[in-house]
Formats: C-alpha cells, sequence, structure tokens
C-alpha cells in the first residue's frame, strides 16, 4: 500500500554493523571499573553461596544445636576453627547455618518491603491529590517512628516466628521506600511518554505497570540492595535483645548476645559474629554504591 | 582569495576526534576556515556535522577527555592558539573571542546578578575596578537594549528573549573582535528571533566585530552572513558568499539541504528530503561522505574522498561530480 | 461538501497557579472538515498544545465544548472515551520523550493494540506491528530495537506508527518535525502527506514554523495569548494577512531569498503574561496599530471575506 512512502535509505546509517552495548551490559561494565563494588559483590556473593549450601557444609543437629559441654569454650583450632561456645557447639557451624537465617530473613523482609513500598508509593504518586495525601500521613506516622522501635513494637505485639520478625522489620522499613518510589513516579509522570500512553488509550493500571514502575527500577535496585544491610541489622538486633530468633536456633545477633558474659575469657564468641555482621553491611553498601552509580546514567561521568 | 593579515581567523586542517567506549567518533576532519576582519561566516549543518566542535575549537573549550584536537593550526589574528599556553588562552577567551551559546536558559548563573555576572568578564580581563566594572556592566546592557537598572536582578527575572540579550551582552562587554554564536536563536520565538538577530546585526556593525554564525537554519544565514560553510560530516562540503552558495549552489548536499525547505510562495512545490540520515561518525563511509545520499554518486565517489576545489575566486565544492564537463545540479525552482 | 468531524466550541482551559489564573486556552472556536488539515500556529505559551490537549481529553477543560463527528468529548464517560481514542490520536513534539525508554520498538508499537486487544492472538498482532513499521518507513529488523539506539527521524516515525496503530480519523501533530534536522523534518512532512492521501486522515497541525504550515495546511488558524486571531485558507493568509501579529509573524521568518529582502516588522518586547491578563486586546501591549478601542476588548472572530476570519477592531 505504501509505495510511495519513503523508506529510510539504511546505507551508511548509524545502525549499520556497529556493534551494539546493550543496556544491561553497559551496566555491568561500569560496575566492574568500580574496585569496591567488586569487592563488595565478591564478599556478599560468597556469603550467599555459604547460606544456601548450609546444609551440605554442616549437619543441623549434630553440630549447630546440640550441645558439647565437654568441648565448651574452646578457643581456635584446627578442629573448631572459630572456636567453641558456652555450651560447646562449633561456632563456625552456627555461623554457617546463622548466615541462613540472618540472610533469609533479611531477602524476605526486603521483598516485602519493595513490593509493598513500590504498590503504596506508585499509587500515591501517580495519583496525588488527596489520595497522596492520606497514604503519606499514614506513611509519615510510620516513618516517625524509629525502625528499631517499630519493629521491637511489632515483633512483640505479633509474638516469636521467623514470618512474624520478617514482617515486623519489612514494616518497618517500608516507609523510606515508600517516599522513594511516590518521589520517581512522580518525576516520570509529567513525561510525554506517559501522556503518549493515555492518548492511546491506557487505563491508569496500565500505564503504572508499562510505563511507571519500569522506569523506577534503578532506585528500587538501589535502595532494595541497601536495605538488606539494614534489615540484617535489624534481624540481628531483634535477635540480640532477644525479642527475635531464639537459641538454640543459631542466628548471628543472639550468637552476639550469647557471648556476651564470656567477653573476658573468649571473646571470639562475640567479636565473629559481630565480624560477620559488620563485613555483610559493609559489602552490601560497597555494592549497593556501585549499582547505584552503574544505574544511574547522570554520574556517568 | 584573502591575505594573512586581512584575516581575523585562518583554520587550517583541523582535525578532532573525540575517543569513546564505542570507537572514535570522527567530528571534524580537516577543514578550513577563513574569516576577514569584519566579516560574518555563517556555519550551516545538520545535527553532528561538526559545527559546535569546530567552534569550541577556537575557544580551546574541548572536552578532553574525550575530546582531542588530532591536528591542524588555528590562526587568530597570525598566531596559532594551539601552541600557546593555557593561562594565555584564558586571556583570549571572552576578551579577543567571545561565544554566545544555544540555550539561553542554562548559560546564566541563576545565584548571581546579571550585572555582576556581566562585570565579572570586564574585572577578569580589563583589570577595572569593581564598581568601573558594574557601570561598564550597565552600559553594556543598555547596548543590548536592557535598561541598566535591571543589572541588579536576577536571571529568573528576565523572559528568554531577554536572558538570551544578556548572554549577548556578557559577549560584548569587553569588545570581542570576533564572536561566535551557537545557534543563538533556536531557542527562540520567532518574533523574538527576529529581535535578537536585528540587534546582533546592528551591534556588529557599529562595533566593528567579526562573526561566526553556527546555524542550521538557512534563512537565518541569508539575513545575517556574508559568506557561508556548509558542513556534513566533518567535512566542509561547499563554502563562498551568501550570494554563490544560495543562488549558485553546487554540492548535492546544499542542493538537498535548500529541496528540504517548504518554500513559502509556492504550497504546490513538494518538499524533497535527502534520502537516509547522518552517517555515524564512528563510521564514515569510506570515499565521499555523503555518496550513500547523493543522487548523483558514482563511482569514485565511494572511494576518493573529495577536496575542496574552487570555481572561482571565493566558492568552493567538495565533489567529484566537477570532474565531468558540464555537470550541474537539478535544483528546484 | 465534506463533512465536519471536529467542532470546538468557546473552548476554555484555565489552570491555576500562585499567581493567579492563567488563561492558556481562552474561548476558541474553530472546526476541521473530514481529510483537511487544519494549520493552528502561534508562540510559545500561546495555548496551542493545551488546545491539541483538550480536544483529546488529555486534559479537562474549564469550559466549553469539544465535538467529533457531533460527539461531544468533553462529556464522554470512561467507555465512551476509550472508544474515541481509537479515532483520535496524537503525534508528540519530541521523539525523546514521548517513547518510554524502556520498551522495544515492537512494544511501543503494539502497545495500543494490545490494551484495546485488537487481535487476539501475538502473530496477528505481530503481524499488524510489522505492517505499521512498514507504512512509515522503518526496516524491519528494527523491531527488538529501542529508542535510544534511534535517531530522531526514526523515533518520530515509530511515534506515527504508534497513532496509526488504531486506524484513526483524526490526529492531532503537535510539533511533529520541530525537534527533527532540515532533511529529517522533510522526510516526515512527506510521510505525513502520503499517509494523508492514502488513509483520508484530517490532520490538525501544531506548529510555531510557518512555512511548514503554509506546506502542509489547507487552513490556518493564529493563535495569541489564548485566543484565535486570524483565520484563513493558508494561501489566503500568506497573501494576505490581516491581523497586526499574523503580518509579523510572517515578516520574522527569515527567509532564504537573498534578493527579495522583505521589510521586517518588528515586534516591541515579548508576549506578555496569560495570568489574570487584562480587557483589553491581548495583542494590545505590542502592536503598531494600537488604538484606544482595543483596550476595550478584544473582538470577536468576524469574517471579513469568505473563509477569511479576523479578531481586531482596527484591521
Amino acid at each position: 500500500m505504501s509505495k510511495n512512502v519513503t523508506t529510510i535509505n539504511d546505507t551508511g546509517s548509524a545502525l549499520k554493523k556497529r556493534k551494539k552495548i546493550s543496556r544491561s551490559s553497559e551496566i555491568w561494565m561500569r560496575m566492574k571499573s568500580k574496585k569496591s563494588a567488586m569487592i563488595g559483590l565478591i564478599i556478599f556473593s560468597l556469603l550467599i553461596l555459604v547460606a544456601l549450601s548450609a546444609g551440605f557444609l554442616v549437619d543441623y543437629q549434630d553440630d549447630v544445636v546440640t550441645p558439647n559441654i565437654p568441648e565448651r569454650l574452646q578457643g581456635p583450632s584446627m578442629e573448631h576453627p572459630f572456636g567453641t561456645d558456652s555450651i560447646g557447639r562449633d561456632i563456625m557451624s552456627r555461623m554457617i547455618y546463622g548466615a541462613r537465617i540472618s540472610l533469609g530473613v533479611a531477602f524476605a523482609a526486603v521483598i516485602f518491603q519493595v513490593i509493598v513500598g513500590t504498590l503504596i508509593g506508585a499509587i500515591s504518586g501517580f495519583y496525588g491529590g488527596k489520595v497522596d495525601d492520606i497514604l503519606m500521613r499514614i506513611n509519615d506516622v510510620f516513618a516517625s517512628i524509629p525502625n528499631l522501635l517499630l519493629a521491637i513494637t511489632i515483633a512483640t505485639a505479633l509474638g516469636h516466628s521467623i514470618i512474624n520478625m520478617i514482617i515486623a522489620i519489612g514494616i518497618a522499613g517500608t516507609p523510606s521506600l515508600v517516599r522513594i518510589v511516590r518521589a520517581t513516579v512522580m518525576s516520570v509522570k509529567d513525561q510525554e511518554f506517559v501522556e503518549a500512553g493515555k492518548a492511546l488509550g491506557g487505563n491508569d493500571m496500565q500505564i503504572i505497570v508499562s510505563h511507571l514502575i519500569p522506569n523506577c527500577i534503578a532506585p528500587i535496585i538501589v535502595q532494595g540492595t541497601l536495605k538488606i544491610a539494614t534489615a540484617i541489622l535489624a534481624t540481628s538486633s531483634l535477635s540480640f535483645l532477644g525479642i527475635g530468633i531464639k537459641p538454640p536456633t543459631p542466628e548471628w545477633g543472639n550468637m552476639l548476645s550469647g557471648g556476651r558474659e564470656f567477653l573476658r575469657n573468649a571473646p571470639y564468641i562475640t567479636v565473629i559474629p559481630g565480624l560477620a555482621i559488620v563485613t555483610t553491611i559493609l559489602s552490601i553498601n560497597l555494592m549497593g554504591d556501585g549499582l547505584r552509580d552503574a544505574l544511574d546514567p547522570k554520574l556517568k561521568q | 582569495m584573502n591575505t594573512k593579515n586581512d584575516l581575523i581567523l585562518d583554520i587550517n586542517n583541523l582535525v578532532v576526534h573525540y575517543e569513546t567506549v564505542e570507537g572514535t567518533v570522527q567530528a571534524v576532519n580537516g577543514i578550513d576556515i577563513q574569516v576577514p576582519h569584519k566579516h560574518t561566516l555563517g556555519i550551516v549543518g545538520e545535527t553532528g556535522a561538526g559545527k559546535t566542535t569546530t567552534a569550541l575549537s577556537i575557544l580551546r573549550l574541548i572536552p578532553d577527555p574525550p575530546g582531542i584536537i588530532k591536528g591542524g593550526e588555528i590562526f587568530l589574528e597570525g598566531e596559532d592558539i594551539l601552541k600557546i599556553s593555557e593561562k594565555k588562552m584564558r586571556k583570549i577567551r571572552g576578551r579577543d573571542v567571545a561565544m554566545i551559546f544555544q540555550d539561553p536558559m542554562t548559560s546564566l548563573n541563576p545565584v548571581h546578578t546579571v550585572g555582576a555576572q556581566i562585570a565579572e568578564v570586564v574585572q577578569l580581563h580589563e583589570g577595572l575596578s569593581r564598581s568601573e566594572a558594574i557601570k561598564r556592566a550597565g552600559e553594556t546592557l543598555e547596548m543590548v537594549g536592557i535598561p541598566a537598572e535591571r543589572s541588579t536582578e536576577y536571571p529568573h527575572q528576565f523572559s528568554g528573549g531577554m536572558k538570551q540579550r544578556v548572554i549577548i551582552a556578557i559577549a560584548l562587554a569587553c569588545n570581542p573582535k570576533l564572536l561566535i554564536a551557537d545557534e543563538p536563536t533556536t531557542a527562540l520565538d520567532v518574533t523574538i528571533q527576529a529581535q535578537a538577530l536585528e540587534l546582533m546585526k546592528d551591534l556588529r556593525n557599529r562595533l566593528g566585530m567579526s562573526m561566526i554564525m553556527i546555524t542550521h537554519d538557512l534563512g537565518i544565514v541569508a539575513e545575517v552572513c556574508d559568506d557561508v560553510a556548509v558542513l556534513y560530516a566533518g567535512r566542509i562540503v561547499e563554502s563562498g558568499t551568501v550570494r554563490e552558495v544560495f543562488k549558485s549552489t553546487m554540492h548535492p548536499y546544499t542542493e538537498g539541504l535548500f529541496n528540504s525547505l517548504p518554500v513559502i510562495n509556492d504550497k504546490g512545490a513538494r518538499i524533497k528530503p535527502i534520502p537516509g540520515l547522518m552517517p555515524d561518525p564512528i563510521e564514515l563511509p569510506e570515499g565521499c561522505a555523503f555518496h550513500p545520499r547523493c543522487p548523483y554518486a558514482f563511482d569514485k565517489c565511494t572511494k576518493e574522498t573529495p577536496e575542496l576545489r574552487y570555481f572561482g575566486e571565493t566558492h568552493g565544492v567538495a565533489c567529484h561530480a566537477y570532474d565531468q564537463t558540464g555537470f550541474k545540479l537539478k535544483r528546484r525552482g | 461538501m465534506a463533512k465536519e468531524i471536529l467542532r470546538v466550541n468557546n473552548l476554555k482551559k484555565y489552570f491555576k497557579t500562585k499567581r493567579g489564573l492563567l488563561h492558556a486556552v481562552d474561548g476558541i472556536n474553530f472546526s476541521i472538515e473530514e481529510g483537511k488539515t487544519l494549520g493552528l500556529v502561534g508562540e510559545s505559551g500561546c495555548g496551542k498544545s493545551t488546545t491539541g490537549r483538550l480536544i483529546l481529553r488529555l486534559l479537562e477543560p474549564t469550559d466549553g465544548e469539544v465535538l467529533y463527528k457531533g460527539k461531544n468529548v468533553t462529556t464522554a464517560n470512561k467507555k465512551e472515551m476509550h472508544e474515541l481514542r481509537k479515532e483520535m490520536q496524537i503525534i508528540f513534539q519530541d521523539p525523546f520523550a514521548s517513547l518510554n525508554p524502556r520498551k522495544s520498538i515492537y512494544e511501543l508499537i503494539s502497545e495500543p493494540l494490545r490494551w484495546f486487544k485488537v487481535y487476539d492472538n501475538k502473530a496477528q498482532t505481530l503481524k499488524k506491528v510489522e505492517k505499521l513499521m512498514e507504512t512509515v518507513g522503518l526496516a524491519q529488523r528494527l523491531i527488538n530495537s529501542y529508542p535510544h539506539e534511534l535517531d530522531g527521524g526514526r523515533r518520530q516515525r515509530i511515534g506515527v506508527a504508534r497513532a496509526l496503530a488504531l486506524e484513526p480519523k483524526l490526529i492531532v501533530c503537535d510539533e511533529p518535525v520541530s525537534a527533527l534536522d532540515v532533511s529529517i523534518q522533510a522526510q516526515i512532512l512527506n510521510l505525513l502527506e502520503d499517509l494523508q492521501k492514502e488513509m483520508g486522515l484530517t490532520y490538525l497541525f501544531i506548529t510555531h514554523d510557518l512555512s511548514v504550515v503554509n506546506y502542509f495546511s489547507d487552513d490556518i488558524a493564529v493563535m495569541y495569548l489564548g485566543k484565535l486571531v486570524e483565520k484563513a485558507p493558508s494561501i489566503e493568509l500568506f497573501k494576505n494577512p490581516m491581523h497586526p501579529y499574523t503580518q509579523a509573524l510572517l515578516s520574522a521568518i527569515p527567509s532564504i531569498d537573498i534578493d527579495n529582502k522583505k521589510e521586517r516588522i518588528l515586534l516591541k518586547g515579548e508576549i506578555s503574561s496569560p495570568i489574570n491578563p487584562p480587557e483589553e486586546c491581548r495583542f494590545a501591549k505590542r502592536c503598531n496599530y494600537v488604538q484606544d478601542i482595543c483596550l476595550k476588548g478584544q473582538p470577536e472572530l468576524r469574517e471579513v471575506s469568505p473563509g477569511h476570519f479576523l479578531s481586531c477592531a482596527v484591521m
């Protein structure tokens, strides 16, 4: 039908042969060029690997939970590289299983935050007006309570269980994510392609899902990553305070707490989980910063 | 042709590349430009033709990295500015050569009054005291048709057209010998553009400046310039006086540009776009960069890059088609 | 006699701002016949883009009505509006901002087809997308490319393809070529012209560029600060501009004709603020012919010669 429509003559065009660098590989290249980010990524990947393979590395019943009084409070040795705790359990084995709990709870909590936060943030930012006002005031109430206090309150109210802990930490961390998603949505909402979507007959949900959220993914990924660190810290803090994961289930926070009385004679019981928490959080923050730089083209130079 | 001392600016074989991750962008590939005193040269070309790169080279403001001036000479009143120190260059910028940028909204600093921004340039280059500089700022504003009292106002208090006047005032504050205007009116409305062009023409004549007008709008060239150079893919494809280039167009690309314009007085005439797109400056086609889009291209065009050759004193064209005796473009109308 | 496809009656749009009511569009009337092109010309801030968006109801008007084939667009309910979207489309000015950078060309062009569930299977949708790409002159192999990999001209072709996807009758072209280079601009203009001929499209062509609009339009309406000041067939308007603003606008176009230098009418000052505008004629402050009567208000458009409408008390 379109004989007389000038089709672009493609010889010598900008699209010829030139190797196209895809978006994801471009991000990866930028990420790779940052040493600190790569160190963070490597440490964090190792930790996840350890947590995932915990079941293969140690026997839960024998090594992790069963007391072995004769071997209590032994310093690091070939047999127990990290030593043993006050009732003779191998700290290394407990650390490995603890990683699974700490990271698992943190991941689950962050997933909760991302889902709830994106939903509320996107609705609030997209509709604005009264909807926004109401959602934001509720959000502000949650945001005004210190995260940990909020988590403690929720955890106490819901009772002890891993699920409740995930919910507690999830809710506590959601308000700041809502803010970020809302801000991003508001900046994307006024762009012309959103209007173009409306003109093409898209309804609100179609536009939110297909235009707004994809453009908020970068900040969500960055925030989500950094939030894992906060969540790990919260998990450990709650367990340390005794309202999170209860012994004998190993968790870095309660291990830290369990070593307190022996700080003078057997400092390794506290130092090792403490170091683990610090290293994990550091690695996540390094990785998150690198990711932010890699995803935000404005900081490219 | 002009003798060397008549020229304020003499660029020889300038080559500028940008080294990027994806490859080397060949932005400017050996251009020669001569601007005699009190003349206005129009540099015409589309996005990516190398217009702005050429202008920035004259001020040595090419962002480095990734930009590298690979070769060539830029003589400003007989002195090769590519060889002088950065310190000396800084003295030249703003005093001998001034530049007006395209976007009046972003070229002014929002936290300083416009008077202070003009005074700063004057102080820097002419060693005037603060109060003298502020007085001069007022005078300069008057010159571009803004009351001197407004020198204490901030950029956001000015409209777009007024801001562009302020930018012109900053550029003219030190009486530069050469003014480079990079698409100075593109961001303005037609009626405001008319005012700004009128002002620039008037000031140029009064101050006896030379000017380089970079634009994509052939109409502006016709209004303002004496000479014109048409750029395509980092090379000059045609140059000469405005009359020569507009009335006896020789290069197929220039012809294509004219044919792309709707003719005001002839509604029936269908515009004839140039087929295809600007070539990728990372991978310029071999031979003449225009050959894939050129209706007259033949074998030689795909192999050899044509040099600029002169027909008459000033009219240069870089096209192999003129190897054939009696070759003529079939320009519309 | 061609059928009227669009009629705009006393259309108004005021925006609330901190400094008062911004009269973006202030009571305009016009109509377009099927298959014709009306050019809407004016400078930035005159309300021409707002008018385009009001017609498509991307903005809610303050007052007035938009009739598409006699059906009132401004009062249509959600379902009716959804149906009307198929009939009326828009091509945006900025081919960079109007395409979601995270969608491939296939996703972008197929979006309206999927949203309206035009086809029940993917193969048919793909076929339609390929056909649309062919229509607008985009090579098939680009189907999985992303907008940022393409130049402005190709992106604008994507914009055109999206607008055509639902086979509309009326297309609002909001400065469709202003962001493009001269040679590419010409390609898109020719494409739009061909599409009009083939599909019998009606265009509302919004632009600030008079030479483009003259080339493209059957009629031209000139807008200044929310009001229409003159409307005439384009040949008539260019030959015999009557409103002082139209005259100045026409004379301000830089001409490539170096032999016939025309006398330029320079206007005083700049466009005044559309916020709480005074009673007087909107153009009075810049007009070279201003008289006392102009300060009393702006006259309605009246027909001064067949088809030529003017809103000026002096001329």
